[in-house]
């Protein structure tokens, strides 16, 4: 039996933040270290020829 | 006078593929191959069908969709595109692109292949190959006598449409005696001492020869001559349109609005560091090259994009002639190719909500005077140019000003709007005022938009933990924030509590299964829902769905449904 559809109220009230579970200079830290590893393999792994365009 | 933010409005994602095989050793699978394991673990998550169209794709109970999009199949080439459900309104097309989002997600790194399958939401890789978002506005194509030069040109394009459909029925044929005289061809090598597996790949492409799917119908090279065949073929139509669509499609929406969408990367903006190592403010504005175009036909990347109508035209009319009908219907689709894929809920509510009152207040009369930019490409492309957002634009009455400048000319405009609109509605409200906070903190203090704006927080990124002197890392930088796990790094830094939500998660998880009410999406989304998996045979696309086949099928058309109660 299918599920009865809900319509979803329109969303217009800006969410309340989540509250911080890391500290930014450790978050800034682990994106320095994580972005000298291998630069150059994590961009050729995301190269993305459309083909043709 | 209309509802504010009644138009319908969607927005279509590319979300670029990166792939790292288990094993060294491990053959990497195929483009198409993974967006097939895709799809597989897609069906576990939600209800969806096959889309009744010429690309290959799906379509799901939320009434949204997901493509292998690519032109070279053959060639390796291609990406994931989503597509949201018809939606009204900024906060209702946000989350659905979230839930989308998080959808396409989840699936990529719970399906069945051999290694980490990620994906990008982006609209540039580090060699300068460009995709990415469009954004599709229901919109008035034209009034009074636009409107009737509008159906005469489509009724006088009628043997050109009926042209471009015998040639390509004739490439068809093409291919078919190709194939025979390739088989009698291979039948005579096959009995001389050769590679006969090369020969087979060379001739037949790798389908016909694994007997499977493979992403690979057809050899690269046939591939390449069949696509230049039927551009070529489809090049008389192509001209026509163009002259008729620049000369009456949304004629007065393109020039009220252009000045307006120009300087929009303030707001929309991903920010991108180019190949000298510079920041810019967008990742597709710069590859814009012409204001009104077909988006890829003759390596046009337009503004305005027109490719929707040369779809239909040519193709859809081919398999449904009542497409070509629907061409005469004075609301269609208003298609831009400026923006970027946002990964900031705030930029992404901006951009479409500031759109969208601009899209209300010209057809309201509101825009009449707005200014228009002398050599719009070209500002554009300045503008990208200039985090201090200090260069100035030339107008054609010769005054000068500043992207926030423009912007204001068009926020001021939509504020009078909403204003002496009988009805004015809270998300309009919501829109402005959002609005103009993130143009007083672009002049006065652009750090505060930190969590806000997409360019604003990646520059923050950049400057603290990027090396300036080395690109790859810096481009690391810029791509990575866009990836759509826990280690990309929008998400780290959106751990920190520092990023501003707009949309619950209880809402997300609700637009993931289900489809917006009042929209064509609603009556898709249901069908869906009731005869996925079932015996009975269904296939849908936007404009209708199809139960059962051959003679007993039953079409819905859509149109009719979807209007706001």
């Amino acid at each position: 039996m299918a599920d009865k559809l809900v319509l979803i109220p329109e969303q217009s009230i800006p969410a309340p933040r989540r509250p911080q579970t890391v500290p930014m200079e450790e978050a800034i830290q682990q994106i320095r270290e994580d972005s000298r590893q291998d630069p150059e393999a994590y961009l050729e792994e995301s190269v993305t020829p459309h083909g043709g365009e | 006078m209309k509802e504010i933010f009644d138009r319908l409005v969607g927005l279509e994602t590319e979300y670029a593929i990166r792939f790292q095989s288990a094993s060294f050793s491990a053959i990497r699978p195929s483009r198409f191959l993974l967006y097939r394991q895709l799809v597989q673990a897609l069906r576990l998550r939600v209800p969806l069908v096959r889309a009744g169209h010429f690309k290959e794709g799906v379509f799901t109970a939320t009434g949204g969709a997901f493509w292998f999009e690519t032109e070279r199949i053959a060639s390796d080439g291609g990406l994931i595109e989503g597509a949201t459900p018809e939606c009204r309104g900024p906060g209702q097309v946000l989350l659905y692109q979230r839930a989308q989002d998080r959808l396409v997600a989840e699936a990529a790194s719970e399906a069945d292949v051999p290694g980490d399958f990620l994906l990008i939401k982006n609209c540039r890789d580090s060699r300068d190959n460009v995709y990415g978002a469009q954004e599709n506005y229901q919109a008035t194509v034209a009034k009074a006598a636009g409107l009737l030069m509008w159906r005469l040109g489509l009724a006088l394009l009628l043997p050109l449409v009926v042209l471009t459909w015998l040639s390509l029925v004739v490439v068809i044929i093409g291919m078919l005696i190709y194939l025979l005289l390739a088989g009698t061809a291979y039948l005579m090598l096959r009995l001389l001492p050769l590679r006969h597996e090369s020969i087979a790949l060379a001739l037949f492409g790798r389908d016909l020869v694994e007997g499977r799917e493979t992403g690979a119908p057809l050899p690269g090279w046939l591939e390449g001559v069949v696509i230049w065949a039927a551009r070529l073929a489809g090049a008389p139509l192509a001209l026509g349109l163009l002259i008729l669509a620049r000369l009456f499609a949304f004629r007065r929406i393109r020039r009220q609005a252009l000045a307006f969408l120009v300087t929009r990367s303030v707001l929309g903006g991903a920010g991108m560091v180019d190949r000298t190592g510079r920041f810019q403010l967008a990742d597709k504005a710069p590859a814009i090259n012409c204001v009104v175009g077909f988006g890829g036909y003759l390596w046009d990347r337009p503004i305005f994009n027109f490719g929707h109508f040369f779809k239909t035209l040519s193709l859809e009319s081919l398999h449904a002639p009542t497409d070509y009908a629907t061409m005469f219907d004075s609301q269609q689709r208003l298609q831009i190719g400026l923006g970027d894929s946002n990964m900031c809920e705030a930029a992404e509510f901006l951009r479409v909500g500031t759109t969208l009152l601009v899209l209300d207040a010209i057809e309201a009369g509101y825009l009449a005077d707005a200014p228009r930019i002398r050599g719009p490409i070209r500002s554009l492309h300045r503008i990208c140019r200039d985090p201090q957002l200090q260069q100035r634009v030339t107008l054609v009455d010769g005054r000068r000003g500043t992207a926030i400048e423009v912007q204001r000319f068009y926020l001021d405009a939509c504020s009078r709007f909403v204003a002496e609109h009988p009805r004015p509605t809270d998300e309009a409200a919501v829109v402005l005022q959002r609005w103009r906070d993130a143009l007083d903190a672009l002049e006065h203090d652009p750090e505060q938009l930190v969590g806000t704006l997409d360019w604003v927080t990646k520059r923050f990124l950049l400057q603290r933990a990027g090396r300036p002197t080395d690109w790859a890392v810096q481009k690391k930088i810029d791509i990575r924030y866009h990836e759509l796990s826990d280690e990309g790094y929008f998400s780290v830094l959106a751990s920190t509590g520092a990023v501003e939500r707009l949309v619950e998660p209880s809402d997300i998880e609700r637009a993931m299964r289900t489809p917006p009410p009042d929209t064509p999406a609603t009556t898709r989304g249901r069908f869906i829902r009731e005869f996925a998996g079932a015996d009975v045979a269904l296939s849908a696309n936007w404009k209708r769905v199809v139960i059962g086949k051959g003679r007993t099928a039953k079409i819905v058309r859509l149109a009719r449904f979807g209007r706001r109660a």
